[in-house]
Parts: C-alpha cells; sequence; structure tokens
C-alpha cells in the first residue's frame, strides 16, 4: 500500500544501492514499519482505538494497526504488550484498568511495566434504570432497596471491570454495599437487559444509553465523574446527590518499559495530533467520550497517583488481592 | 414516503452505489479465499470509511459483511475449506457435488438461494422491525443458553457414521475453547503460564487449521507416492442450476430463510448456528435422509439460505438495540456509531432517512453479489484445473497469511499448523471434523449463557422451567437427541440381524 | 480388515479417554471452584467436557472392544481425493491407495508442520515476503520433490509475486515484518 515501502524492495531486490542517503536515514527513523496497538476491550474502546490509530498513522506515516486482545478486564492484552520488545512497534492502548488489573489480581506486574506516552481521552461511567420505576434519583433507588427482600440486580461488564469497581464503590457510598448481587454481561448487552426488566440496574457508558434515554425507555440516575456527561446532560452527578464518588476512566497509550524515549515523544506527538484532528473531535461526540490530551510525564505522574487511589478504594471494598 | 425518496437519492448516488461494490467484491475475495476471514476484511475496511459521508460508508461496510458471508460458500464447495465459519455446513454436501462434477451447479445454487435469504430476511426487517426487536429482548441468558444446546444438538444429525464419534468430536471443540482467560470470572485456564495460551484460542485460526491443513497433508502425500488423480477437468461446464430445481426447493428456502432471519435476530448466536439448524433441519424433514452428506443439493440450499438471511436478522438486534450479534457486526456497529448513528430505539425516530438507506444499500448488495458470483463461477472452477500439488503450496500460503492476521500473531500460524495435524489424525481415526467446528462456535456463549442465568437466578435453575421459551428449546433438543439414539439402535439392531442371517 | 479397525477404534479411545483424564486432573488442579450460590465459576464447564470425553472415549473403546459378533460402524474413511473426509463423511472406500503406509503418512504429516512451523518462524524474522519464497522453494524441493528448475522457481516466484500483489498492494493488509531483515 505504501509506495516507499514497495520502492525500497524493488531497489533492494535489484540489488541497486545508488540510493544509500535517501534509504538508510528512512530506515533509522521510527517507525519505519506498521505499528501494533493492542486493544484490550471492545464496545467504545474499540471504536476510539480505531479512529486514533487511522489518525496517528496519517502522521506517522506508518499504519496504526489496532489488534483486538480482549479478556480478563485487560490482563491478556497488557500481559501480551509486557512481553513484547520494548521499541515501540508495540503499544496497548491502556486504561485505569491497568490499576484495577494489578490490584484485583488478574496482573503480576503493576504500571510500572510500561513507559507512558499519552493519555488521550475520558469517559464517565453512569447508571441506569428502567424508565417508570419510580426511581428518579439515587436517594429514591436507595429507600428502594434498603425496603427490598432481596439484593439488587445491577449489570455490570465482567467481575472485576470498571463498571464493577464504580457500582462497588457508588453502592457502598450510598450505604446498600451489601445488597448487591452482580450480573456480568459481555457485549454491550446490559441496556438490552435491563429494558427486558432481568435485571434492575446498570452500570455502562453514556453512549451506551444514548439512545435509550432519547426514547424515554430508560432512566439514567447517576454519573460517576465531577462535572455532567455532555452527552446525557440530564443525568446528574453522584457528588451532585450528595453521594462522595468522583471515578472517571481516562484511556491513553503504552509502550513496554524501556523504550527508547525519542520513539515515545514521537508516539507522543502523533497522539497529540490526533486529539487535536476534526475526525477525532466528531468521533468524540457522537461516540460520548471527552478528549483529555496529557503528555507523558504529565500522564505518568497520573497514573501513579490513581494506583494509589486504586489501590485504597479497593482494599475498602475488599477486592484487593496484592 | 419523504424519507424514503430522500433515502433513495443518499443511496442511489453513483458514490455510494461504487463504495457497495467495492465493499461486496472485498467480501467475496477475503470470503472465498480458504483462510482469509471476511471478519478481517471488514476490520480493514473500517478505517477507509472514517473519511468517507455517512451513507456510502456504512454500504462499504454491509456490502463487505454481505459479501464475505456469501463468498464463505466458495472455497466450501470447490475445496471441502469453508471461508468462513457459517459456511462450514456447506463443505458437507457442497464438496461431495464437487467432487461429483457438479461444482457449478453447488456454486450457482448457493449464490441464488444466498440472495433469495438475504433479501426475505431484509423484507422480514423492514416490516417487522419493532416485533422481532420485542421478541428478541425477551431472549435472556436462560433462552439464549436453551438455544444454543438445541444447535449443538445438531451433531447427532452430523455424525452419521458414529453418534458416539460426533459427540466426542463435538466435546473436543467445546473443550478447546475454554483454554484462555475466563470472560467472566478473569481466571487463567488450562494456560499452562503461556501469555500467548491466555488469549485463547481462536475460533478463526482454528477452522483454517481444522479444514485446510488435513487437506494440505493430503495432498503432499498422495503426490509424493504418485497417488494424486488428475483434477477433475471433465466438469468445468459452468452449468447453473434450473429453475425448476429451485421452484421444487422454495418451500425449502422459505423455512430455512426463517430460521436464519430468526437466528440472526437473536444477539449472541450468529451465522454458524443457523447454519447447522437449517442443515439438520432439511435432513430431518427429507423424504431421503440418506442423499444428505453424499452431496444433496438440498444440502447446500439449507445452510445457505440461512446464513445470508443471519444477515437480515442480526441487522435487527444491530440496529434496533445496538447489539451486535458477531465480531463482525460488532465492526459495522462500530463504523456507524464513528458516523454518528447511534443505534437504539430511538434510531428510528432520529436517523429514519439513514435507516431507509441501509435497506436499500442491502439491497444494492445483493444485486452485485448476483452479477459478480454468477459470473465468477466460471472463474472459480479454473480452481479445479490448478494441479493439486500446487493448490495445495497456495492454500498452505494463503492459510498463514490468514491466520497472522487474524491477531497479526505467529503463534497463531504455529496453533494452525498443530491443530491442524491433530485434525488430520481425528479424520483418519473416523471421528468426524464438523461437530468440532459447531462445539468450537457455540460453546463460550453456551458457557457464558449459563453462568450469567445462574446469576441472575442465585444458582436455581428454576430461570429454565419458568420460561416457556427455555423449555420449548430443551424439549426440542432432548427430542432430537431421543430420536437419534432410537434410530442408532435400531440400525444396530436390524444390523445385528443381517448379520446372524449372513 | 475388520479386527484390525477395532483394534485401531480401542486404541484411539482410549488415548482420548486418557487425554480427557489429564486434562482433567489439570483442571481440578489449577482451576478455582466457583463459591456455590449464582457463581458456577470458572472451573465447571472444562471440569464437565472433560469428563464427558473421558466417558465417551473410554464408552466408545468398551464398547469396541467387547460387542464382537457386530457389525461395525463404517470403517475409518481413507479419502481417495485429498480430505474427502474433512467433511466428515463416511464414505465405503477401503482400499488404501499406493504409498499411503504409516511411514508415508508420518513422513507427509511432519513435513506440512515443519513447513507451517517454519513459515510462521521465518516471517516473524526475514519479513514475509522473503519467508514465503523460502518456503514455497522449500515446500517445491523437499516436500514435492519437484526437480525442474524452471517449475520450482516459477512456483517460488509466482506464488510470492502473487502474494505480493494482492496483499501488499492491491489489499494493503499489513502482513509480517522481520525483526533481522524486511524487505517487504
Amino acid at each position: 500500500m505504501t509506495p516507499k515501502r514497495t520502492i525500497r524492495a524493488l531497489v533492494a531486490a535489484a540489488g541497486l544501492l545508488a540510493t544509500p542517503l535517501v534509504a538508510l536515514p528512512a530506515l533509522a527513523q521510527f517507525p519505519d514499519k506498521p505499528v501494533e496497538m493492542t486493544v484490550l476491550f471492545g464496545g467504545t474502546a474499540n471504536s476510539i482505538a480505531q479512529v486514533l490509530a487511522t489518525e496517528m498513522g496519517k502522521s506517522l506515516g506508518k499504519p496504526v494497526v489496532p489488534v483486538s486482545r480482549p479478556g480478563g478486564g485487560g490482563a491478556v492484552g497488557y500481559s501480551y504488550v509486557a512481553d513484547t520488545r520494548p521499541d515501540g512497534y508495540n503499544i496497548v492502548w491502556n486504561s485505569n484498568s491497568i490499576n484495577t488489573a494489578y490490584h484485583t489480581g488478574k496482573i503480576a506486574f503493576d504500571y510500572q511495566k510500561f513507559a507512558p506516552i499519552a493519555m488521550v481521552s475520558s469517559e464517565v461511567p453512569a447508571l441506569a434504570v428502567k424508565a417508570g420505576r419510580g426511581w428518579a434519583s439515587l436517594d429514591d433507588l436507595k429507600a428502594a432497596v434498603e425496603k427490598m427482600p432481596g439484593k439488587l440486580k445491577v449489570g455490570i461488564s465482567g467481575k472485576g471491570s470498571f463498571t464493577q469497581l464504580v457500582s462497588a464503590a457508588l453502592f457502598d457510598a450510598m450505604g446498600i454495599g451489601d445488597k448487591i448481587a452482580y450480573i456480568s454481561y459481555g457485549d454491550g448487552k446490559a441496556p438490552v437487559e435491563l429494558m427486558a426488566g432481568r435485571i434492575d440496574a446498570a452500570v455502562q457508558w453514556p453512549g451506551q444509553y444514548k439512545s435509550y434515554v432519547d426514547s424515554g425507555q430508560l432512566d439514567v440516575l447517576a454519573v460517576t465523574g465531577k462535572k455532567r456527561v455532555a452527552l446525557l446532560p440530564e443525568a446528574k452527578t453522584a457528588i451532585e446527590q450528595g453521594y462522595d464518588v468522583d471515578i472517571t476512566m481516562w484511556r491513553g497509550l503504552a509502550a513496554p518499559k524501556g523504550t527508547p524515549p525519542e520513539v515515545v515523544k514521537a508516539l507522543q506527538e502523533a497522539a497529540q495530533k490526533a486529539t487535536e484532528d476534526p475526525a477525532f473531535e466528531k468521533a468524540a461526540k457522537t461516540l460520548g467520550f471527552e478528549i483529555s490530551y496529557e503528555d507523558s510525564a504529565a500522564f505518568g505522574k497520573e497514573i501513579a497517583k490513581d494506583d494509589a487511589f486504586y489501590a485504597k478504594l479497593l482494599g475498602h471494598l475488599g477486592l484487593k488481592q496484592q | 414516503m419523504d424519507h424514503f425518496l430522500t433515502a433513495l437519492q443518499m443511496a442511489l448516488t453513483p458514490y455510494a452505489i461504487g463504495a457497495v461494490g467495492l465493499g461486496t467484491i472485498i467480501g467475496l475475495i477475503f470470503g472465498s479465499i480458504p483462510g482469509l476471514t471476511f471478519t478481517v476484511a471488514l476490520a480493514l475496511a473500517l478505517p477507509v470509511t472514517f473519511g468517507m459521508d455517512t451513507v456510502p460508508a456504512i454500504a462499504l461496510l454491509l456490502g463487505t459483511y454481505i459479501g464475505g458471508m456469501t463468498g464463505g460458500s466458495v472455497s466450501a464447495i470447490l475445496l471441502g475449506i469453508p471461508g468462513t465459519p457459517s459456511a462450514a455446513a456447506t463443505v458437507l454436501d457442497g464438496y461431495p457435488m464437487t467432487k461429483q462434477g457438479r461444482a457449478s451447479i453447488a456454486l450457482g445454487t448457493a449464490v441464488i438461494v444466498s440472495t433469495v435469504g438475504g433479501i426475505f430476511s431484509l423484507i422480514v426487517m423492514i416490516v417487522s422491525v419493532n416485533l422481532v426487536s420485542k421478541v428478541a429482548i425477551d431472549f435472556g441468558p436462560a433462552e439464549i443458553f436453551a438455544l444454543v444446546l438445541f444447535g449443538m444438538s445438531t451433531i447427532c444429525g452430523l455424525s452419521s457414521g458414529s453418534l458416539m464419534k460426533g459427540l466426542i468430536a463435538g466435546v473436543l471443540g467445546l473443550l478447546i475453547m475454554t483454554v484462555g482467560i475466563d470472560k467472566i470470572d478473569g481466571d487463567n485456564r488450562m494456560t499452562f503460564g503461556s501469555v500467548n495460551l491466555l488469549q485463547g484460542v481462536n475460533l478463526l485460526v482454528a477452522m483454517i487449521g481444522l479444514f485446510a491443513v488435513p487437506f494440505i497433508i493430503d495432498t503432499f502425500l498422495q503426490h509424493r507416492h504418485g497417488g494424486l488423480e488428475a483434477p477433475a477437468t471433465g466438469s468445468l461446464k459452468a452449468n447453473l442450476p434450473s429453475f425448476g430445481l429451485m421452484w421444487r426447493n422454495a418451500w425449502l428456502m422459505a423455512r430455512c430463510a426463517a430460521i436464519g432471519t430468526g437466528i440472526g435476530a437473536i444477539p449472541g448466536t450468529g451465522g454458524a448456528i443457523a447454519a447447522f439448524l437449517a442443515y439438520s433441519h432439511a435432513r430431518r424433514f427429507s423424504k431421503t435422509p440418506e442423499r444428505f452428506g453424499r452431496g444433496a443439493i438440498e444440502g447446500v440450499i439449507a445452510p445457505e439460505t440461512a446464513n445470508n438471511a443471519v444477515t437480515g436478522g442480526t441487522l435487527i438486534p444491530l440496529l434496533s438495540l445496538g447489539v451486535p450479534g458477531d465480531p463482525a457486526t460488532a465492526i459495522v456497529l462500530a463504523g456507524l456509531m464513528i458516523h454518528g448513528i447511534t443505534p437504539g430505539p430511538a434510531l428510528f425516530m432520529t436517523s429514519e432517512t439513514t435507516v431507509y438507506a441501509i435497506y436499500i444499500a442491502v439491497v444494492v448488495a445483493y444485486v452485485f453479489i448476483l452479477v459478480f458470483q454468477l459470473l465468477g463461477i466460471r472463474l472459480f472452477v479454473y480452481v479445479l484445473k490448478i494441479p493439486q500439488q500446487l493448490l495445495a503450496v497456495i492454500i498452505l500460503v494463503l492459510c498463514v497469511i490468514g491466520a497472522y492476521t487474524v491477531r497479526n500473531s505467529a503463534f497463531d500460524v504455529y496453533s494452525m499448523g498443530v491443530i491442524g495435524v491433530l485434525a488430520w489424525g481425528l479424520v483418519r481415526a473416523g471421528i468426524p471434523i464438523t461437530p468440532v467446528i459447531l462445539g468450537m462456535v457455540l460453546g463460550p456463549t453456551m458457557e457464558s449463557e449459563y453462568r450469567t442465568a445462574m446469576q441472575l437466578s442465585g444458582g436455581h435453575l428454576n430461570i429454565f422451567y419458568t420460561s416457556p421459551v427455555a423449555m420449548f428449546f430443551l424439549g426440542l433438543s432432548a427430542l432430537v437427541v431421543l430420536m437419534q439414539a432410537t434410530t442408532s439402535l435400531r440400525e444396530r439392531a436390524s444390523k445385528r440381524l443381517e448379520s446372524k442371517n449372513a | 480388515m475388520m479386527e484390525h479397525s477395532r483394534k485401531v477404534d480401542v486404541a484411539i479411545g482410549t488415548v482420548l479417554a486418557l487425554i480427557g483424564l489429564a486434562w482433567t486432573l489439570e483442571v481440578v488442579r489449577t482451576i478455582p471452584a466457583g463459591t456455590g450460590g449464582g457463581d458456577v465459576g470458572p472451573r465447571a464447564f472444562p471440569l464437565l467436557y472433560g469428563v464427558l470425553l473421558i466417558v465417551l472415549s473410554a464408552g466408545w473403546a468398551l464398547s469396541r472392544l467387547l460387542l464382537t459378533g457386530e457389525e461395525a460402524e463404517a470403517p475409518p474413511p481413507r479419502p481417495a481425493q485429498p480430505s474427502s473426509s474433512a467433511a466428515g463423511a463416511t464414505e465405503e472406500d477401503a482400499t488404501p491407495e499406493a504409498g499411503d503406509t504409516p511411514r508415508a503418512r508420518v513422513v507427509a504429516l511432519a513435513l506440512t508442520l515443519f513447513v507451517v512451523l517454519l513459515y510462521g518462524w521465518l516471517m516473524t524474522r526475514v519479513g514475509f515476503l522473503t519467508a514465503t519464497f523460502a518456503v514455497v522453494l522449500f515446500a517445491a524441493l523437499v516436500v514435492l520433490r519437484e526437480r525442474r528448475p524452471v517449475v520450482v522457481a516459477g512456483m517460488a516466484v509466482g506464488v510470492t509475486a502473487a502474494t505480493w500483489l494482492i496483499f501488499e498492494v492491491i489489499l494493503g493488509i499489513p502482513l509480517a515484518t522481520g525483526s533481522w531483515i524486511n524487505l517487504g
């Protein structure tokens, strides 16, 4: 596809080395072959990765190829990338899951196994219930759960997933943490299950609820960030409703530890350019995430800060394994 | 009506039609080449659509999806290597037809019934999307588990030789797919500390190994010892199936199209289960079931109608609920979302025009498929003229490319080789391969739906017997197994009688 | 003939049952069980499959061993055409072709596996195109024992050029790049 590479192949094959001055610097420069971006989750994570990879490929001059390695709350992909050669050709589309996967015991190594490249986006989980159940706020839900004989069935994305963590923190703050039964759904099925009435509530991403909220079939009771979400402007934050929960998921890029700084720099610049592209801004609107670019150094600090935060939170919720 | 006219204008621009055509060709190529799968084609096409307008972008993706689903039958029929898991059932009778010199009839039939199935499901979707999506919502974990179990029970109909061997093969398929990180609890299962095994065995990689590698081994074996027959050049007349043949099977096509649409509408099931259910349905209700597996045209009609009817079926939960039915539609979903079309109940209010344009694009895609494939048959059959040993080398290269591109991993190439060698061993031991692929396709869904159902009910089995739908499918599965067991017992008894008399 | 196929069946059934046993033991040893109630846990299904494999294969082996005098199922198919059996069709076809001896089978099997593994390993080292060229060359010379230079060269160059044209140029699929050298 890339004429440059093709031409170089032909030149090399014919043994014509008359143009070493053109060919050699190109070989030494990063990247001289496609960069592989490991994607840990489906759904929005995958869609953002697709757009980001396309835009980054444009500025890097070599394609960035997203490869899906889902499973184990990110454990599969992290283990895979951590094991690859630190040359910048294998990067991971990471998230807070690096912190949670370590502390819940899914992976044996923590964030320090990776060199941060850049933070790219952030998303805020939201709690939704079926419309018409008479629950308009977190307080209504709390009152109902306290009177309920059994447990509240809450749809999440899998045991130890970020959505379960957020649910646990939120319900714990509401004082109903012990009356919750978690139901795992893959493939973004939780809103449908909510509609069918098989579960009582779900903690998922705003983009998944959007259409149902517009059609009046689901109500979003709370979002868990500091600010409201642009996609669902009616939904109040948990803090507004008097529960101190502020958890946002960031997503960014990281490479195996030991990747040369100039390579990290090149990737960081490509990521920054991508986030400033109108196509990426459009995708942010339609997919329902916020662009929050931070450079490698700031991103590294953020991850370290989060690691301490999640260690404490998971310990408090009794989910911490290591 | 205004919406419809606007949609016509949007979907019938030369640009949009060109996008559908391009997508269809890409899908056909990836679907029909053994080793390459259209899920990979969709993943490659997705970034291309980012810079396009909404309707051509969706049209390109849908064209690829539908083209790939149809193209999967080509290598299934010609070489006995399915191009996609959905075409695995087509091998059962399509490949024997090729060996009898009826390749072009099988191919022509596959294209025509695919189109019939696809258009049928599209009409169902247009007419009853609201009704069908309401029914689809009623399929919770318990119901889907029961349905998938029913799908597993078709193993009984696939293993004509021995029920026992078929079941062993099915269990092997189920077993392989549990390797890797558990999707629900995140525990490592049978990974032996290997990072590569954490990812689990990829279905597409295993499929390539199961069907293509034994073909390569056998060809090498026979070539090395001079036992290779000349390719059947006498059978290269591009005969097309007669109108009468199609007409006689119209009722079968209608039933299989209904099966495909219904299965497709239920998220988490997909083309392979529909194709196998349709195949076993056709066999069970045939007056001459003994012809199946030996080149019965009905054995091509049933799975091909059903797997293409799935394309329309999956659009129902995709558009009306935002739930993708399989990895391929998950990519279509990403394409929709990125273009600002958020699937879900509100889609039909907010983007009615786009929805109509999607329908029109599907119709256009089938027009392209009919034209390309019917013209292509003349070329496809020339594959049979390639000397077998050269063909085997080419297929080897294609399979390695295919296995590698699924996840960009050389480990997948190694697993394809190892699985292929084991598959060859199974074939030689008289254990059929098709149930293995069935177990692999259905195993993960079956397990995760059962476990989610148990989470929902708190461990009570009443989630199954309080659901009429679940009980219906569980009952059907039991019925199929019972019928098969009695038939094989009776056959055994009559054989014993014969051997005593002899 | 009959006796021989029965022996083979019994042997295969036993091997599969042993595999099932090893699998089951490893599952019990390494995968944690569910906590009960609604938690089925990650162990239940692999365990069930392992036990099923033992029961089915052992049952099959035993039935073939014990039920004598009974017309057995069709003998294992020997494909007259390559992979006629891929579909699992059990065709009545008992005459083995010339050269289809156990030794020849092992050789063909080993060669094919070797070629696939070599290919996978090579392409991550020297890039996809070089690997393709080398593997096709190897397959033509060693596996197919082709001795006509024109045919060998034609195959290697033709297949490599065709894959390059289709995958790199037309479809633009990112193929493996080499870590030692890379010409693709």
